[in-house]
């Protein structure tokens, strides 16, 4: 009776693990912060729509949201700039310049307010209140700079860019010198790379986005030098966007551009919905990187992982190792690295390969639950690829951090006596 | 119009709440947009996994999650001990879980649903077997009590112990100990009838003891 207790902890347990893999792979991060951070901001929650049917429901409706609203709007308008040393605002006469010890510079130009902090050496945050700010980030491999503004979340691992930001009008701009950044939010929900020389605005009231080229592009020669790993495996905007019959190459219209974005959309319904097979149909009818125009690290992880249950594991691996190198450094690169050993190990019965990027993997991971799944793959991994000490010093490994754990009682077998 | 510049050549330090939560806490009750999005970044993983223990894989996660994270917001004045911010997180996620599972079954009793007619999110991948043992987990758990779907899920699959558990659903010890006996043993009863259960940890046992 105990033994069979214990089975169904550990039954439970890999389920427990099958479901975090599987929110993992498929939940949209991005969306569901830019979300929270839309409705943070001020655009109040649509909730009303039916209940006008409805009387009675809509007399208690209503008053709750106006209860709601009250709370809302007393926990959430935004206090006076300054109360904290961080914040920044500029007067109409001024600007704010911050410079940190990696070579980043972050500005804020005349009537903006906003904050800055830095979160690590080479991170850090910006939220732009209103106003513009213009940033220069310093390129490394860990360079994970972000700005916020209003429901927007522009991204960038090194490049030269201004974000403007309106609130009363929720109007954001971002213009983009050098490099590239990622922009998500409201209508760019799976996230749209913007890169040098390129103007991105974007209104969720008005439901408009526009691409363009900006009107003072600056030193093209510059930007063919600055290319990020983005742009090296993504390609130009101009390149995606020509290969769209009919686009123009100098300025995308609001139409031309909901007409990529449904091509998109209609794939990641599919592969959410587990319809793999016609996701692997719609790579090979678009290409497969016209489907990663602009995508988000989410959206990565998205088609690899319908490749894979579509048992396209060349696809497969070359999405996961295209993420890895578009996004190097992120949790999503690290899960690419996770499901790469998985296809080793599990597929194609690769397992030298499988301990490889189990190793990427922890090396990136430091806890977690698959930190835990996985430090018992390698074990398993490096056993099958004759690697006996490598596999006793796992099980070691695995057995001081989880003892308890699911693979606990092959750890037991491996480390010997 | 020439602007005059300053510049700040030394190294920030990182704004104050994010080394702490009782700094997080209290830039939130400020009422700092900013704080809201650090706050939600600190926790909104822990909050997916406690909405996915308790629930499984849901369509609407995106919409639970959101919802945990207002309710703290709202709420956040109540807060009475700030460093204990993340269990207060997860007695939120679980009462707001709780929420969405009674109002989904009102719901489908009121619509005359049967269970088996309702969306199926869930796609476990890779290893044969374990989708339909996985699926049938998942129906056991959704035929038990609420309470005692909370109490079983985040004992066995979340690990967590008893006493935070109790804290989590608000019971005392005693109560969320002699639930967990219930709920062991419905497990129990159901999963040993379960022939697809069954199969998978005869496969997954001579797997381990290979």
């Amino acid at each position: 009776m105990e033994k069979q207790m214990k089975q169904y902890e550990t039954l439970l347990r890999d389920v427990a693990r099958q479901e975090d893999d599987q929110v993992a792979a498929t939940f949209d991060h991005e969306a569901a912060r830019a979300q929270f951070i839309m409705k943070l901001t001020g655009d109040p929650p649509k909730r009303t729509t039916g209940l006008l049917k409805f009387s009675i429901i809509a007399a208690a409706a209503v008053l709750g949201i106006a209860i709601t609203a009250t709370v809302y709007f007393q926990v959430f308008t935004p206090t006076t700039p300054g109360l904290e040393p961080q914040w920044v605002q500029v007067g109409s006469d001024d600007s704010h310049t911050l410079k940190f010890e990696d070579g980043t510079r972050v500005r804020f130009n005349e009537n903006s307010t906003g904050r800055v902090a830095q979160l690590a050496v080479h991170e850090g945050e910006v939220t732009l209140e209103s106003g513009r700010v213009d940033l220069k980030v310093t390129h490394t491999d860990q360079t994970d700079w972000h700005v916020l503004a209003g429901p927007y979340r522009v991204a960038v691992t090194g490049t030269q860019f201004e974000v403007k930001w309106n609130p009363q009008e929720s109007q954001l701009q971002v213009d983009v010198f050098e490099g590239s950044v990622l922009v998500t939010g409201p209508m760019l929900e799976n996230g749209h790379a913007v890169i040098a020389n390129r103007s991105l605005t974007a209104n969720p009231t008005t439901s408009n986005v526009q691409l363009s080229s900006m009107a003072d592009a600056r030193d093209t020669d510059l930007q063919q030098s600055t290319k990020t790993p983005q742009e090296a495996a993504l390609g130009t905007d101009d390149e995606k966007l020509n290969a769209v019959p009919g686009e123009s190459k100098e300025k995308v219209s609001p139409a031309t551009k909901s007409r990529s974005v449904v091509i998109s959309t209609a794939w990641i319904s599919e592969a959410k919905a587990g319809n793999y097979s016609a996701v692997s149909k719609t790579i090979k009818s678009h290409g497969l990187q016209r489907m990663l125009s602009g995508a988000s690290p989410s959206t990565y992880l998205l088609l690899s992982n319908a490749a894979r249950q579509a048992k396209d594991f060349n696809t497969a691996e070359q999405v996961y190792e295209q993420l890895r190198k578009v996004y190097p450094g992120s949790g999503h690169a690290a899960t690419a690295a996770l499901y790469l050993g998985r296809m080793a190990f599990d597929q194609q019965h690769q397992y030298p390969a499988a301990v490889k990027w189990f190793n990427i993997y922890l090396n990136e991971q430091k806890s977690g639950t698959l930190h835990r799944e996985t430090l018992g793959r390698l074990m398993e991994a490096q056993f099958k690829s004759n690697m006996g000490e490598a596999a006793k010093q796992t099980a070691k490994r695995y057995l001081e951090q989880y003892p308890n754990g699911p693979h606990s009682i092959r750890a037991k077998e491996l480390s010997g006596p | 119009m020439e602007m005059s510049i300053k510049e700040e050549a030394a190294k920030l330090k990182p704004l104050q709440f994010q080394q702490d939560d009782t700094s997080l806490v209290m830039g939130l009750r400020a009422g700092h947009v900013g704080a809201g999005t650090i706050f939600y970044d600190k926790y909104v993983r822990h909050v997916q996994r406690v909405v996915t223990r308790v629930m499984g894989v849901d369509p609407e996660l995106k919409d639970i999650t959101n919802e945990v994270f207002f309710q703290a917001l709202k709420s956040i004045h109540s807060l009475k001990e700030p460093e204990r911010l993340k269990a207060w997180m997860t007695q939120i996620t679980v009462f707001t879980s709780r929420k969405w599972i009674r109002k989904r079954k009102r719901k489908n009793w009121l619509r005359f649903f049967p269970h088996e007619e309702l969306p199926e999110p869930t796609v476990y991948p890779d290893e044969p077997g374990a989708k339909n043992a996985g699926k049938a987990v998942r129906d056991i758990i959704e035929h038990m009590p609420v309470e005692e779907r909370l109490i079983f899920t985040l004992r066995y699959m979340e690990e967590m112990q008893l006493s935070e558990i109790a804290e989590a659903c608000g019971f005392s010890i005693r109560t969320a100990k002699r639930r967990l006996a219930q709920c062991e043993k419905r497990f129990k009863s159901m999963a040993q009838s379960d022939a697809t259960i069954a199969t998978y940890l005869e496969a997954s046992d001579k797997w381990r003891n290979r």
